[in-house]
């Protein structure tokens, strides 16, 4: 028991849960960007756009996030080496980051895209009528209102994503699951360490909740 | 300088516009007025291309608004940046302060700088009676205020011609002046105006030509004069024994 919680055990799982946090962190950026790029595409005039992004969002939220994982980790490399000829190194971490950010930016899409079509017409109407152009208009006009409205559940994205980055621990990232098994399996023990990844998540999870309703009312208050 | 031809708008089964005609010269002060529902917002709003109608076309200064296809959007940004519109409510950017209001489209869509913006958006803040407000955010000022400011962010643009919406409608009855007020002071000026409103007291002081529409058609135009003395249309003059 003392021999599993020695310190530089202890530094091994730290190290790990901050790669959970950095994949967590790069899915959600990736994820947003996708999800604004998905969400204009769905309130878009053109039927091809709105039909790309639909299926992107409905196939990224009707299969399993684990099966996607695997997709890539197991596909990427199919498909590298058919386009460049070669084999390629590929990298579990930013595999990772690839499958849980697409996956992301599919639930990203429609929370921006409820977002955006909550601002008062009004809004769009002053903006037209003063000859902003749409692009204009949206970066200037409706995002940054809608924004107010995306922070909350974007909050709440992040840490299903904290969560969900365990899954990445089966195609070989060491983050703090896949840490709490090495460890596990090193001492024939694997009660203490995962006990104590479950308490790291929680404190994560609950830490980052307790930011995301701050900055939340901080939103609040300038209505 | 504005020329509507057989303009025709539906919403569903309601028939809003009905074959209307108006031919708007530079300088003119046009009030619509008549029932609610009679259709003279949907008319103002087909203007500028924020309603766009079935048939009929709109003519702005000898070119042709189109909102159909996509290729002409940048043709339709400039023909409305020529064009101030006035909203019922406001529709101030809440998010900004008021001289930001004031100066985002001259800057984004007339390429002016942040610096020249700023002067004139002061200088206008001056004339509408607000100069103190311009970092203010718009939530913090009163209605009148806030249409002043809306009066404002449109002449930011240096429109040919102010199109207003019903804009004393949704202020408080003591506030009315005061917006009435920076109206008259613009048609002073020379603006060509087109205002839909119920204030008939501000229509037979500063309209040069007051239009009277009613279940989408134009029914009676004439001089404030002729229309408020000697109404011809029976439709008119129920309208007016009732609001006068």
């Amino acid at each position: 028991m003392e021999k599993i919680f020695a310190a530089d055990n202890l530094l091994f799982m730290a190290r790990s849960a901050g790669w959970s946090i950095i994949i967590a962190i790069c899915a959600l950026l990736a994820g947003t960007v996708l999800g604004i790029l998905a969400a204009a595409a769905r309130i878009s005039k053109s039927k091809i756009l709105r039909a790309i992004s639909t299926v992107y969002v409905e196939f990224i939220r009707g299969t399993p996030m684990l099966v996607q994982i695997l997709f890539w980790f197991l596909g990427f490399p199919v498909v590298c080496k058919a386009i460049t000829g070669s084999a390629v190194n590929i990298d579990p971490y930013a595999i990772g980051i690839i499958a849980m950010g697409i996956n992301s930016g599919a639930y990203s899409c429609e929370l921006i895209r409820s977002a955006i079509m909550a601002v008062d017409r009004g809004q769009w109407e002053a903006a037209q009528s003063l000859g902003l152009s749409y692009t204009g208009m949206m970066r200037h006009i409706i995002l940054p209102q809608a924004f107010k409205r995306i922070v909350p559940p974007l909050v709440s994205e992040f840490v299903t994503l904290i969560k969900d980055s365990s899954l990445i621990s089966t195609i070989g990232a060491v983050e703090l699951t896949q840490s709490a098994k090495v460890l596990g399996a090193r001492y024939y023990n694997f009660i203490p360490p995962l006990a104590l990844a479950c308490v790291v998540y929680l404190t994560l999870t609950l830490t980052i909740s307790h930011f995301g309703k701050k900055i939340e009312r901080k939103l609040a208050e300038s209505d | 300088m504005i020329k509507l031809e057989h303009i025709n708008k539906s919403f569903g089964s309601l028939h809003a516009v009905k074959d209307a005609n108006l031919n708007v010269e530079k300088g003119e002060i046009i009030c619509l007025i008549g029932p609610s529902g009679s259709g003279k917002s949907t008319l103002l709003r087909c203007i500028n291309g924020l309603e766009v109608p079935e048939s009929g076309t709109v003519t702005i200064d000898g070119q042709v608004l189109n909102t159909s296809d996509k290729k002409s959007a940048k043709e339709l940004q400039k023909q409305r940046a020529k064009m101030g519109f006035v909203f019922q409510h406001f529709n101030l950017f809440p998010h900004m302060t008021v001289l930001k209001n004031l100066t985002l489209a001259p800057v984004q869509v007339l390429g002016r700088t942040q610096e020249e913006a700023e002067a004139k958006g002061r200088e206008l803040l001056e004339r509408v009676g607000l100069a103190d407000k311009a970092d203010s955010y718009p939530n913090s000022l009163s209605g009148g205020q806030k249409q002043r400011v809306a009066i404002a962010r449109s002449l930011a643009m240096e429109p040919q011609i102010m199109l207003f919406d019903e804009p004393t409608s949704a202020l408080d009855p003591e506030m009315v002046g005061e917006v009435l007020d920076v109206m008259k002071e613009l048609a002073t000026s020379g603006m060509t105006m087109m205002v839909v409103t119920h204030e008939m007291g501000f229509a037979r002081e500063v309209a040069t030509r007051v239009i009277f529409l009613d279940e989408g058609q134009i029914l009676e135009e004439a001089t404030p004069e002729e229309i408020f003395k000697a109404p011809k249309h029976p439709r008119t003059k129920e309208f007016l024994s009732k609001v006068l």
